[in-house]
């Protein structure tokens, strides 16, 4: 399917430094055996220290696959991603 | 370090929710009682503009309630730079509560003394029950060269980081 | 006045014969019901006689605090407000924060309990000791935050507490609001129609006295402890940095946005609505606590737009933001802060106003309501100055369409015709609040057998998403196993519901903010059993209070009985049970009839209730004490 953009469809939500309120996205190289625990690993290795992506602790990150949150996929952090899928990460947010 | 001489409550009015747990956790110590009306602190909170200003005594340096005090029971005594109110001395006449020009001073109308901030001995305890960061306490303010010093480092941190 | 917690006061205002006079509550009562919204449940069952008008002389307004507030106990500084609702002619209770409140406790005062219909506009100014009625003509017909300016001026004290409604309660409108400490809303039900019914037009306060609990220090030591454990809570800072509407982009990605008039579960350019939004495009201004909160997640907003004029006001909140945006198909910032400024001005529940425009909306584009009856309005989804124009209109029931959507959205589609009422989003009369019931089966219970109508307010039960550890705790106190942390099972809901009904029902009664009990959980019944034992000074154990709090639940559900109300009223919005979700994650997942009846059985079984009419058993009632009590409905033994 050459031509076609390939890749993990990634989207931050208040995680870059004075984008808080923005949708960021980008296309993620997919690997194989990638998991989302491993991905979020990657991006916050790369983050800008002064982000709040660098020092955002994993239970308080609302991490979905398609839409649907890791802790309902049944591998959770661990599933493995494949090509084409959406992954969003923002910071948990309660109540209303 | 040279010691200030100014020891009071630093407020920092943009970080104050008006939630008024100062009022509640100050009146309840010194009174027995909830009743912000005998709080020593109070928030004022000027909805029109949405900001919240507490407001409690500042120590003046020349403070006009000792001056105006006919009894002296109002005074800073040489051993705690405080403004305090000695109540056994107090008369209850309000002329403290009328000259000071912040509303810091107010009445027990029940007990019939003056009431004012004597920072709890050093622990206010407005300031461990304000959550936001509105009420900050130190009894030994940095000088000026302290805070230069952090300044400078603030500013060689934003050189640094280019 | 400083006065002992455990003595309780009720001001009774007769607006009628413009007589005010105090009774002493019992404290027995006090311990049975906790107070607040319990206490409030059970006079409005004695007060108001079964078929009573709403809007008549025999309805009553039963304004309460919470028995803790004004103390330091932490988010204890709400109140809830109690009368037959003129939007479904059954129980309502509207809780608010704001300072009003606690002004009311320091001026002596627990409860004021409102009877009769003055022959003129008036207002209730409680002096601490001294209460008056005094005359509101020069203030009919003026916006909430003139006449709050108003009546400090007339007073000569900027710093008293308000509550106020606007011109559409004094129109009766059927979702009108009453706005508390001038930036918070009682919201729902059309309880400030109540008021505007009453002609009365406004309650102010000046309250300098004080309260002594029973065992000061260790109630002290322990509400600072609560506190503290409170603002350390994931869910406190959450609602601190975003508000309730920092809920907005997770809701959005994870496809459960009411959009559209909840055709839709997701918006584009949803997150232009969150409070990330308000916060990083500088919107924001500050921050603001209701009394004695430890979570300040009340807001501050300005903007200063070209196209739809100048904005200073609080909020938005979620549900504000959902309802007044997404619902109507607009993400434009600035036209919701403005259409949410109109109606905390005008004195309308922004839920409702959004959802009976959302609906007028989808009718519009169905063909429906024709371009002559919108009275020329372009009522297409997005369109914010056609929405904004509807708002006043409904306010002051101008022209044909602001009139009839005055009366809510069950009336108007009855009205339209058609099939409008298949996208009517309400039961029992009442606007549903702008959450997905689809996809979350304790909400979808929950909702249903709300005795107010089918919202969020009186028993959220968000633990059942599990999204934090203290959330799937709680489930796993509740159903015994973490794994019912899932929304999309169908075991186990009663019981959640129930335990979130008693844990919303002792928070209210208390004066908590249920924020702090069931969206952080510093504050569990645990803590608060304990705080109101030190405070009130009698024994109260964590059963005790959860049993209090299911003996207030059953006088509501009594007193809906009691209008007539069955197991066929507890239902969803038709959308809701018979359309799929559309898309997203959830896609073609419902609540459909059968599921819901399966929902019933279980929670009307975990009640004590009759399973074929609802009507809780005269062995239930004997249970709780009540027997007494929820008299004049059918008895099932």
């Amino acid at each position: 399917m050459a031509g076609l953009p390939t890749g993990i469809r990634l989207r931050l939500f208040g995680l870059s430094q004075g984008h808080g309120g923005r949708i960021e996205e980008q296309v993620w190289p997919h690997t194989p055996d990638l998991t989302v625990g491993q991905l979020w690993a990657d991006l916050q290795r790369q983050a800008d220290p002064r982000a709040p992506l660098a020092s955002l602790q994993r239970d308080m990150v609302l991490a979905l696959v398609n839409g649907v949150p890791v802790q309902r996929l049944e591998r959770g952090w661990d599933a493995t991603l494949a090509e084409g899928d959406t992954v969003t990460f923002m910071v948990k947010a309660f109540g209303g | 370090m040279v010691e200030a001489h100014i020891v009071n409550i630093q407020i920092n009015a943009a970080k104050c929710t008006a939630c008024k747990a100062c009022e509640l956790a100050c009146s309840f110590t010194k009174e027995g009682v909830f009743a912000p009306s005998l709080s020593r602190i109070r928030v004022m909170q000027l909805h029109e503009v949405g900001m919240n200003v507490p407001v409690v005594c500042v120590n003046c340096a020349d403070a006009p309630c000792i001056a105006a005090c006919p009894t002296g029971a109002v005074r800073r005594d040489a051993s705690v730079p405080v403004v305090r109110i000695d109540e056994e001395e107090c008369i209850g006449c309000g002329d403290c509560v009328r000259a000071c020009p912040f509303g810091a001073a107010d009445m027990n109308e029940e007990r019939g003394v003056a009431i004012m901030c004597d920072l709890c001995d050093g622990k206010p305890v407005c300031v461990d029950h304000c959550i936001y960061g509105a009420l900050s306490f130190e009894p030994r303010l940095p000088t000026a060269q302290v805070k230069r010093l952090a300044h400078a480092h603030t500013v060689a941190a934003q050189y640094r980081s280019r | 006045m400083l006065r002992d917690i455990a003595k309780q006061r009720l001001l009774h205002v007769d607006l009628s014969k413009g007589k005010t006079w105090v009774e002493d509550v019992p404290l027995e009562d006090l311990q049975k019901y906790l107070g607040g919204r319990g206490l409030a449940a059970k006079w409005l069952y004695e007060q108001v006689p079964a078929g009573a008008d709403p809007l008549g002389p025999e309805n009553v307004l039963i304004f309460s605090t919470g028995t803790l507030t004004g103390t330091s106990a932490p988010s204890s500084g709400r109140s809830s407000i109690t009368t037959k609702s003129p939007a479904t002619g059954l129980y309502l209770k509207v809780s608010v924060g704001g300072h009003l409140g606690a002004a009311i406790k320091y001026a002596g005062y627990d409860y004021v309990m409102i009877h009769g219909v003055s022959p003129k506009p008036v207002y209730l100014w409680i002096d601490d000791g001294k209460v008056e009625l005094r005359s509101a003509e020069h203030l009919w017909g003026k916006g909430t935050r003139e006449v709050d300016d108003l009546i400090k001026e007339e007073v000569g004290d900027p710093t008293i507490q308000t509550g106020i409604i606007g011109p559409a309660a004094e129109n009766k409108v059927k979702f009108a609001c009453f706005m508390v400490s001038r930036y918070n809303s009682a919201s729902r039900g059309g309880i400030g129609a109540v008021f505007g019914s009453k002609r009365l037009k406004a309650i102010a306060c000046r309250g300098t006295g004080g309260l002594r609990p029973a065992k000061g220090k260790e109630f002290f030591a322990l509400a600072r402890k609560v506190r503290g454990a409170l603002a350390a809570d994931a869910g406190s800072e959450s609602l601190y940095n975003w508000g309730t509407a920092g809920s907005i982009p997770g809701l959005n990605e994870m496809g459960m946005l009411a959009a559209y008039n909840f055709s839709r579960v997701t918006i584009e350019h949803g997150e232009r609505l969150s409070g990330q939004y308000l916060l990083s495009e500088g919107y924001l201004i500050g921050r603001e606590s209701c009394f004695a909160c430890s979570t300040a997640c009340h807001r501050f907003v300005r903007s200063e737009s070209r196209r739809w004029g100048g904005v200073f006001d609080s909020g938005p909140e979620l549900e504000t933001v959902m309802s007044l945006g997404a619902e109507c198909g607009i993400t434009d910032i600035e036209a919701v802060l403005k259409a949410n400024q109109l109606c905390n001005d005008l004195g309308m529940d922004t839920i409702s106003t959004g959802h009976v425009i959302s609906w007028a909306m989808e009718t519009y584009e169905k063909g429906l309501i024709s371009p002559e009856q919108a009275d020329g309005l372009d009522l297409r989804f997005g369109n914010a100055e056609a929405q904004l124009a509807l708002i006043q209109r409904i306010a002051r029931r101008e022209g044909l369409l602001g009139d009839l959507l005055a009366e809510g959205t069950l009336a108007a589609a009855q009205e339209i015709g058609g099939d409008s009422w298949k996208w009517a989003i309400q039961a029992k009369g009442l606007e549903q609040s702008a959450v997905d019931t689809r996809a979350a089966k304790s909400y979808a219970l929950a909702f249903a057998v709300n005795p107010r109508g089918p919202d969020h307010l009186m028993t959220e039960t968000y633990a059942e998403f599990g999204f934090t550890q203290e959330a799937r705790d709680v489930i796993r106190k509740v159903t015994g196993d973490e794994k019912y942390a899932d929304p999309r099972l169908t075991e186990k809901r009663a019981e959640i519901v129930l335990w979130h009904e008693q844990c919303y029902g002792a928070s209210e009664a208390l004066g908590f903010c249920v924020f702090t009990s069931t969206a952080a959980f510093a504050v569990n019944p645990e803590n608060m059993a304990q705080m109101f034992s030190l405070a009130v000074g009698v024994p109260m154990s964590e059963e005790e209070l959860m049993l209090a709090a299911r003996r207030m639940v059953t006088i509501e559900k009594c007193f809906n009985v009691r209008e007539g109300a069955r197991r066929k009223d507890d239902r969803l919005p038709w959308r809701m049970m018979n359309e799929p979700v559309p898309d997203g994650p959830n896609k073609g997942m419902i609540t459909d009839q059968a599921m819901l009846e399966n929902l019933l059985d279980q929670y009307y079984t975990a009640h004590g209730w009759d399973l074929e009419t609802s009507i809780p058993r005269q062995s239930t009632l004997k249970y709780l004490g009540l027997d007494a009590v929820c008299v004049g409905i059918p008895v099932i033994p």
